[in-house]
């Protein structure tokens, strides 16, 4: 390869980066209370903004300022409070729902990106992409209390539904690092197919499912001795995984795959298997569902949209212009 | 990074990765292994993968087209 050609490519990788990260603002649901239809917050990290949809009548009711470079994004389990990952901030942004204001901002480590709640809403666990370590930090005080190694190019971040461990990916190990949340230490790495992003829990805890961008595949981890290696199952062969949610009746796994504009499903039990195709907008790169598992929401990067999807039917029912870089 | 350097990093990569997959160090394991086609990740977006017959490395090309300043 001519060095010129080295060059280009290296520039292309840097723009491709720059796509990526303009696309990997998260989305949050919360809860149906009393009367009131369940919101759903993205985050456009072009925007320095989060979007709040009205799960109901799929309409944008209200845009928030946040800080710079929103990415990840999180729901206390009470929908009281929305967290927010400022990549170029270097905090996580603590933002009431009621008033839509930021009330707090959290020193979470460097280059905060992706992140996931604990199910009691008292920690959050943060990927510091550039540090390759993970930050447990403390809803109340807002402190770090842990700051833990992990695999190289931390990513995607889930706490399995009983909250005793965390699944962090590291994209150029291809590993994910398993985290025992009493001890504060990592317990257990993985190997899964090349270039893992993110990864979801099945209601029971059982299995969980990992995108692998490079791989072409999910792989599934079905979980026995903790501190055990464990062999993931190769998933079906699909190309440039992306996000992954499970409906939360455990029936089936979603993932989209940006270059194919399309979202699927497959069945979480027995034979994992691509069972349906659903076309989205362009480089749809993460979902989010509603707790009732009846809509899941594609954030669409390029096309600065979120598609809305009807479980049941499985067709898109409505697409949303959002900020710049959901 | 220079068509030199790049090499030796790719090189280094994909064998250590396929002693890690393969679960082995000796040579006719990683052939086989590396025969096998298994996707690489090169930090190029698309796999890399070895040819089986001749074992040239398919990976992704850019081309751009220069503009006059």
């Amino acid at each position: 390869m001519p060095v010129r050609a080295v060059t280009e490519a290296k520039r292309w990788r840097e723009a491709g980066i720059g796509v990526a990260l303009l696309s990997l603002a998260t989305l949050g649901t919360v809860p149906e209370s009393a009367g009131a239809e369940p919101l759903v917050y993205v985050s456009n990290e072009h925007s320095n903004s989060v979007t709040v949809i009205d799960a109901g009548s799929d309409k944008v009711v209200a845009s928030i300022p946040v800080g710079k470079r929103p990415r990840g994004i999180g729901l206390s389990p009470d929908g009281r409070t929305i967290y927010v990952a400022l990549g170029n901030d270097n905090v996580i942004a603590v933002v009431d729902a009621a008033s839509r204001t930021v009330k707090a901002r959290f020193a979470a480590g460097t280059d905060p990106e992706a992140f996931a709640v604990s199910p009691d809403g008292a920690r959050l666990y943060v990927s510091n992409e550039d540090a390759n370590t993970t930050s447990v930090v403390d809803t109340k005080t807002g402190k770090v209390l842990a700051t833990i190694p992990v695999g190289t190019e931390p990513e995607g971040v889930a706490v399995s539904p009983d909250g005793r461990l965390v699944y962090v990916t590291a994209e150029t190990t291809h590993t994910i690092s398993v985290i025992d949340t009493a001890a504060l230490k990592r317990v257990a790495t993985i190997l899964v197919g090349s270039r893992p992003r993110e990864s979801a829990f099945t209601p029971d805890g059982q299995r969980a499912f990992v995108t692998a961008e490079i791989g072409r595949a999910v792989s599934s981890d079905r979980r026995g001795e903790e501190r055990r290696r464990r062999h993931p199952q190769a998933g079906p062969p699909v190309s440039q995984a992306q996000g992954v949610v499970v409906h939360p009746g455990g029936q089936w796994g979603l993932r989209r795959q940006w270059r194919d504009r399309t979202t699927w499903r497959s069945s979480t039990s027995g034979a994992c298997e691509v069972a349906a195709f659903i076309p989205v907008g362009t480089r749809p790169w993460v979902l989010g569902i509603t707790r009732d598992g009846k809509k899941l929401y594609v954030a669409n990067g390029v096309s600065e949209s979120v598609s809305v999807i009807d479980t049941a039917s499985e067709k898109v029912v409505a697409t949303i212009p959002v900020g710049k870089g959901p | 990074m220079t068509e030199t350097s790049w090499a030796a990093w790719a090189a280094l990569k994909l064998v250590g990765e396929a002693v890690v997959r393969a679960g082995a160090s000796d040579g006719d394991a990683l052939v086989a292994f590396l025969e096998s086609a298994p996707p690489f990740d090169g930090h190029k977006g698309e796999a890399l993968t070895f040819r089986r017959w001749d074992h040239q490395l398919r990976q992704p090309l850019y081309v751009a087209r220069a503009a006059q300043a």
